[in-house]
């Protein structure tokens, strides 16, 4: 009865792990050898509607298997909440949350796991992802703003200004790192070295002032330094890598500080391919926003009262495009390019815009990612080697204590049986400590039916006949039965409530197991032990 | 088939000889412990370790080279057996974005190895906060574990044999923990999660030994309690080895075939059942006959 009911809670895990992985193969290898387009959309067809199929099982009670078997991402974020306000600060773990919750969402992942943890951190697990991408998507603040934007003759005014200030106020030359190379095509001959204008790429292009990617950090601290000489009510900004005649170059942009707008709420935003005339952008990827109502009338405004001047999109604080404004907006729609010719950067861009920003930067305190390999290697030789260790225990068992051995057996695949169905009972999630737990299990639980039949053997040799031998064999070794499994049993408990992922898996299945080796022991084989004499009237017991 | 029939070894008459060598075993491994001390994973010192797999044999030197060019220098290389390189740093001292070094390591190898396709197979890395709170979590854990222990023993069986199991728990973990420390095993909460189930398992085994002896306390009177005991130890060696054996093919069997993940947990196991199972023998008892003697209980009539 028992045994059937573990059936029926295991058949999901077994249809998960068993027959779905090769229906799966046999879909994937049709794919492959389809030759018509209709024949490859058919099957793709019967894939989506199988991996709902797969999708529904995960919402069944199922043993779950745990990141370190089946590889992926375990990530602890911490909410930077130094900068923001009390009220602001208590709410900010659970707003991340929903906003990293929703951006996972958007990406896709087979059983994601986000929850707050203690501290108002964020705990997030990622089945099978790309590590870089994932973090990216997670981690991305995604602040959107647009600014205008001063021309290009002003920029370099105002970097000189900064210059000169800063010789000013040292009495020398700012010092600079003296290892950076200087551009050797240098037109700017005016511009002594270590100031800020001899880092200027000499042909800038028609609209902004380059330096090369490679100085931006001396750059910056540079810039930095001269901050309190900036133009009233401008901030400094910088454009992402770029490539300009074979150059790997940076653009600098002069931004009025005071945003025009601020995209927090975007009514969409959607990858799609680069249509306009620049030919460096060809096939590429850009992504397309459209602001919510009220955003796209403030749009509206800002764009209609500054036609001809230039307008920056910025993304958490890297202007992305600068475009000239031609005429009133009055849709709400803009385009943030990106050199992306695969389309992935495009896609995780939107998906962060979709689910808005984060109320506050996060970062990784804790980490333990493995890799799908890793995971499928950990799984093969835990199996491997739980069931080389199984075998062995079994083997020993039968040669030492022959049929009783067979009896110890039996009740061994049975506990094996019951712990799985329990665990998937429990929606338990079985990692490799797990396993080694369950492997721990099959060896501890013969320790029950050895006890009894040491027991019995002596009842035996006491002179009793087979029937009382087991009765008092089994009476008597119940007590030490119970209070030597209730050690372990503790410490199970201890390592359940303290520990986490790995140990945590690791005492579920030792505790468990332990339970369910005493009532296996003390049930089941003294059941079938009474039945097997009864019935074959057996006058000597060998065991 | 038996191993052991009827035995009869003089287990109680001889147990200075087995004190001595347990002393000797525990002084050991507390010198082990004190002077070369533990090798401790990510989870206690806190930083970052990458597991990385080349697609064809890189050189040591070369991959020393490439997180020297991304300012990592001060980083430990380790190469497996499998060939994958184990790459530990420190933790990270001003962004406290623990992430950042991996992803680091991953654009400077597409640089440095561009025609060697690699994988990471392992990112592990912990703030330095996050590793002072596992410290305190692992010791909490323990703790209880300990003390839930001995409120069963206390509760279930008298101030001797209590006496007996604890200080036989110690003694095996001692021990183990010494291994450790010798086979410069590294100290993760998982191993910390295998030593506990040790003395779980070292509890088990002296339990089976006192419960008898107390049996037969009540039934055989004639003998004197030196030979009670002695007695007990012999009519339980059987199970005690049966049991310490099938708990041992699995252990081995992980240590030997399971991944490398593992197997510093098996080691511990392994070791600690050898040293519990010994213990359980040749120590508890004996203690409780010795305590006797020192100070006699009077026998209930």
């Amino acid at each position: 009865m028992v045994l059937v009911i573990a059936g029926v809670i295991l058949w999901p895990s077994f249809q998960l792990y068993v027959l779905f992985p090769k229906q799966e193969k046999a879909l994937k290898a049709r794919l492959s050898k389809a030759a018509t387009f209709e024949d490859s959309q058919a099957v793709r067809m019967e894939i989506n509607e199988f991996n709902q199929r797969k999708g529904a099982l995960y919402e069944k009670r199922i043993v779950h298997l745990g990141l370190d078997l089946v590889g992926g991402m375990h990530v602890v974020l911490d909410v930077d909440r130094s900068q923001l306000s009390e009220e602001d600060a208590r709410r900010a773990p659970d707003l991340a949350l929903e906003v990293i919750r929703n951006r996972i969402d958007q990406f896709g992942v087979f059983e994601p796991t986000i929850q707050k943890t203690d501290r108002g951190r964020i705990l997030v697990q990622l089945p099978g992802v790309d590590r870089e991408r994932a973090l990216n998507i997670i981690k991305q603040p995604a602040h959107l703003t647009f600014h205008l934007v001063e021309e290009k003759a002003k920029v370099y005014d105002a970097l000189k200004t900064v210059d000169e200030r800063l010789q000013a106020k040292a009495g020398v030359k700012p010092t600079v790192d003296s290892t950076v190379t200087q551009p050797l095509d240098s037109t700017e001959k005016e511009a002594a070295p270590g100031t800020l204008l001899s880092f200027l790429r000499s042909e800038g292009d028609e609209l902004d002032l380059l330096i090369y990617a490679k100085d931006t950090a001396a750059f910056r601290t540079l810039l930095e330094q001269g901050r309190e000489f900036w133009p009233q009510g401008y901030e400094f900004a910088f454009g992402p890598v770029e490539t300009v005649d074979n150059d790997r170059v940076v653009r600098i942009y002069l931004l009025k500080s005071e945003p025009e707008l601020i995209g927090t709420r975007l009514r969409r935003a959607e990858p799609a391919i680069y249509q306009g005339a620049e030919l460096e952008r060809a096939n590429t990827w850009v992504v397309n926003f459209e602001l919510d109502r009220e955003g796209a009338a403030k749009f509206a405004t800002v764009t209609g009262r500054n036609v001809g001047r230039r307008l920056a999109i910025v993304l958490d604080g890297v202007v992305r495009s600068a475009p000239r404004i031609q005429e009133r907006i009055p849709n709400g729609r803009g385009q943030i390019t990106m050199y992306d010719r695969r389309g992935d950067k495009a896609k995780d861009l939107s998906i962060v815009l979709n689910s808005g920003a984060l109320p506050a930067p996060v970062v990784v305190v804790e980490e333990r990612s493995i890799g799908a390999s890793l995971g499928a290697d950990a799984i093969r030789r835990g199996l491997i080697a739980a069931a080389v260790g199984a075998l062995v225990v079994v083997l020993f068992m039968l040669l030492y204590y022959g049929v009783g051995g067979l009896l110890a057996d039996f009740a061994l695949v049975v506990n094996i049986f019951l712990l799985l169905a329990v665990l998937a009972a429990l929606r338990a999630t079985l990692t490799l400590p797990g396993l080694a737990g369950i492997a721990l299990t099959i060896g501890m639980a013969v320790d029950a039916n050895v006890l009894v039949f040491e027991r019995i053997r002596e009842e035996l040799r006491a002179g009793k006949t087979p029937m009382a031998a087991v009765d008092t064999g089994y009476d008597r070794a119940l007590v030490t039965i119970i209070d030597a499994n209730a050690t372990t049993i503790i410490t199970a408990l201890a390592l359940y409530f303290i520990g986490s992922g790995p140990v945590r898996g690791f005492a579920i299945t030792l505790g468990v197991g332990l339970v369910i080796n005493v009532l296996t022991a003390v049930f089941l084989t003294r059941f079938i032990f009474d039945w097997f004499l009864a019935q074959f009237e057996v006058k000597t017991l060998r065991i | 088939m038996k191993l052991f029939g009827d035995t009869n070894i003089q287990f109680v008459p001889k147990r200075r000889l087995f004190f001595l060598i347990s002393a000797c075993l525990v002084a050991i491994s507390i010198l082990l412990i004190v002077f070369k001390g533990f090798r401790y994973g990510v989870d206690f010192t806190g930083g970052g370790l990458v597991q990385v797999r080349f697609s064809a044999p890189v050189k040591i030197d070369a991959v020393r080279a490439a997180l020297a060019a991304m300012g990592e220098a001060g980083a430990s290389i380790q190469q497996t057996e499998t060939g994958d390189f184990l790459i530990r740093v420190k933790p990270s001292a001003k962004s406290g974005d623990e992430s950042g070094f991996s992803s680091r390591l991953r654009q400077q190898f597409a640089v440095s190895f561009p025609n060697i396709p690699f994988e990471v197979l392992r990112d592990e890395a912990v703030g330095p906060r996050i590793s002072k709170e596992l410290q305190s979590k692992v010791l909490i854990a323990v703790l209880i574990g300990l003390i839930g222990i001995l409120i069963y023993v206390s509760f279930r069986f008298d101030f001797r044999f209590g006496t007996g199991a604890v200080l036989a728990l110690i003694h095996d973990t001692l021990i183990t923990l010494g291994f450790c420390a010798l086979f410069n095993r590294e100290i993760t909460t998982t191993l910390i999660a295998a030593i506990l189930t040790v003395i779980g398992y070292s509890v088990n085994d002296s339990i089976v030994i006192s419960d008898r002896i107390r049996e037969a306390i009540k039934k055989i009177r004639k003998e004197s309690f030196p030979e009670v005991v002695n007695r007990a130890i012999n009519d339980t060696l059987s199970r005690t080895i049966v049991t310490g054996l099938t708990t041992l093919f699995v252990t081995i069997a992980l240590l030997v075939l399971a991944s490398a993940e593992i197997r510093d947990f098996a080691f511990a196991l392994t070791v600690g059942i050898v040293i519990g199972t010994y213990s359980s023998i040749f120590v508890v008892a004996n203690l409780v006959v010795e305590w006797e003697q020192k100070f006699p209980t009077r026998r209930r009539r």
